[in-house]
């Protein structure tokens, strides 16, 4: 599935990433809180779900090559964490929808595709 | 990009990699092995006279045949006794007896910290049986520190400039980490990927690598009282040592059980003390080891080989 | 949905089975217990990795009648006796949060 599909199902109201992302290739989902989880996480082309808003998701994520995080429950993204985002080519996304909700509209998206 | 090279000189770096040395080396390397001691019966004038013979300031007392250390006399201990006219006393009636002793497999890191904790200037060294094999002071640590610092000097003399070439595989860096800082840490396992990734090593390697890393680096930050974190990388494998001066961890068994973890609500409200951190590791490192004191330090090392046939399975080559 | 049905799931293995059978109205996935604490509804079913004393504590308070453990976490036997004597339904499963919520998501679909 692609990136702007998954922008649509969520309602992403901010879009943290280069113009044409929405054309980025996702083929696996990961959701978690806990960084040691998705460090050791081996999935390729991913899509982090996950609450936390600190740098270190930011750097978790550029450690495992992660192509976009998306932030639930609309928490505040930090002007931090997007600038290392920018540094480390990762797309962030904040959604309004709870942890587990986003799960299940991401979980459509990736049925129909 | 980064103006970062070993040509360069940096004398921050070059200390810290020297700390970083010196703290991992173990206690036995460093200390003086021939030891003069006591027994319990010894009087406070022969004691007096043997500081005298040899310029020390301290004598172990040991039990004889078992080489137990039950105490210490001092200098201090000699001039009180002097001073009530009672040098014909056994020393076992003036004697220390709590003695802090060092184990000889500890690294130095952990010495360090109990010179910071403990009144005393010179610690018996004993081996895992609790016989006396040596003692350490400050001054065996500054001898050290110059080997170290000697040896360092001869090989940046012969250093080929520029490990920004891609070729040049062999890096060596320490990181210096405070606590609690959140901010920075994740900095050098960003640069170590970066490193590795530019040298086209295989990116399930590199993903071991930088996990490893992040982890031991998140677990200075977060549970140490600070400590470094040293690289030491050549074409055949990558060494991570994480090296703290505490607060040292009570039970290793439970440190490396997966889910343990004592962590405050605070850390875990940050993603972290899952209580999965060392135990993963552990688990992608192809070499791995802990050393931990409570009070004095813990020193972790993680080893991945670059070699694909000797090191674990699952990479996934896709460079 | 009712608690129970959460056992007939693929894969799902009842740990703590002393709870009183009652509906299930939501779901709410996280690992932190504060967020769980400030936002998670009454009568949901809790999906987490955090398998802590603190997790039933706050399942607990929030009123949450059953947690999901994922990646097959090891859950100590104090949680369980914890969740005992709350009668909080522990259930676990080899599936992450993202796959358990899936499925958690087609069972409440129909209720």
């Amino acid at each position: 599935m692609k990136l702007k599909q998954i922008q649509e199902a969520l309602e992403i109201d901010s879009l943290y990433g280069p113009v044409d992302c929405g054309n980025l290739d996702i083929n696996s989902v990961f959701t978690s809180d806990l960084l040691s989880d998705v460090l050791m996480c081996e999935l390729e082309n991913l899509l982090l779900i996950t609450s936390l808003t600190t740098e270190q998701v930011i750097r978790s994520a550029g450690i495992i090559g992660i192509t976009a995080v998306v932030v639930t429950n609309n928490k505040a993204v930090t002007r931090g964490m997007i600038k290392l985002a920018e540094e480390q080519d990762i797309v962030i996304l904040q959604t309004r929808f709870p942890t587990y909700e986003t799960c299940l509209r991401v979980g459509r998206v990736m049925e129909a595709s | 990009m980064s103006s970062e090279s070993r040509g360069e000189v940096n004398p921050l770096e070059t200390s810290l990699r020297l700390q970083e040395l010196v703290y991992g080396l173990e206690i036995r390397k460093v200390m003086t092995s021939e030891v003069i001691t006591v027994s319990r019966q010894t009087s406070m004038r022969e004691a007096q006279a043997l500081m005298k013979q040899n310029a020390i300031t301290g004598l172990p007392v040991t039990v004889a045949g078992s080489q137990k250390v039950v105490g210490m006399v001092s200098m201090n201990d000699v001039m009180n006794a002097l001073e009530k006219g009672k040098m014909d006393d056994t020393v076992f009636l003036w004697m220390t007896r709590e003695v802090q002793v060092l184990h000889d497999e500890m690294p130095l890191s952990f010495a360090i910290a109990a010179f910071n904790k403990y009144p005393f200037r010179r610690f018996p060294v004993v081996d895992k049986d609790n016989r006396l094999n040596g003692m350490l002071t400050f001054r065996n640590i500054n001898l050290a520190l110059i080997r170290e610092l000697s040896q360092q000097l001869n090989k940046m003399e012969h250093l080929i400039e520029d490990s920004e070439e891609a070729d040049i595989f062999d890096l060596v860096k320490v990181y210096s980490l405070q606590q609690h800082d959140f901010e920075n840490g994740g900095k050098a396992s960003t640069e170590i990927k970066k490193f590795l990734k530019r040298r086209k090593v295989p990116s399930g390697v590199i993903r071991r690598v930088a996990v490893a890393c992040y982890e031991l680096e998140i677990n200075l930050v977060a549970h140490s009282l600070g400590g470094m974190l040293g690289f030491d990388i050549n074409p055949e494998r990558i060494r991570i040592s994480a090296n703290d001066l505490g607060p040292g961890i009570e039970s290793l068994e439970l440190a490396m059980t997966e889910g343990f973890s004592t962590a405050s609500e605070w850390v875990r409200s940050m993603g972290f003390g899952a209580g999965m951190g060392l135990p993963n590791v552990k688990k992608i490192s192809d070499e791995f080891e802990i050393h931990s004191e409570p009070g004095l330090g813990t020193m972790i090392l993680s080893i991945i080989y670059l070699k694909k046939e000797n090191g674990k399975e699952g990479d996934n080559d896709d460079s | 949905m009712t608690i129970a049905d959460i056992g007939k799931i693929e894969n799902m293995e009842c740990l703590q089975d002393r709870y009183e059978d009652r509906d299930i109205t939501d779901a709410y996935t996280s690992d932190l217990l504060s967020d769980v604490m400030a936002n998670a509804s009454e009568y949901s079913v809790l999906i987490t990795i955090q398998a802590h004393k603190n997790t039933v504590a706050v399942a607990t308070l929030v009123g949450v009648p059953a947690i999901v453990i994922c990646n097959n976490r090891p859950v100590d036997d104090d949680v369980l006796e914890t969740a005992a004597s709350e009668g909080i339904a522990v259930f676990r499963t080899a599936e992450n949060q993202f796959q358990s919520s899936l499925r958690i998501g087609e069972g409440l679909k129909d209720l």
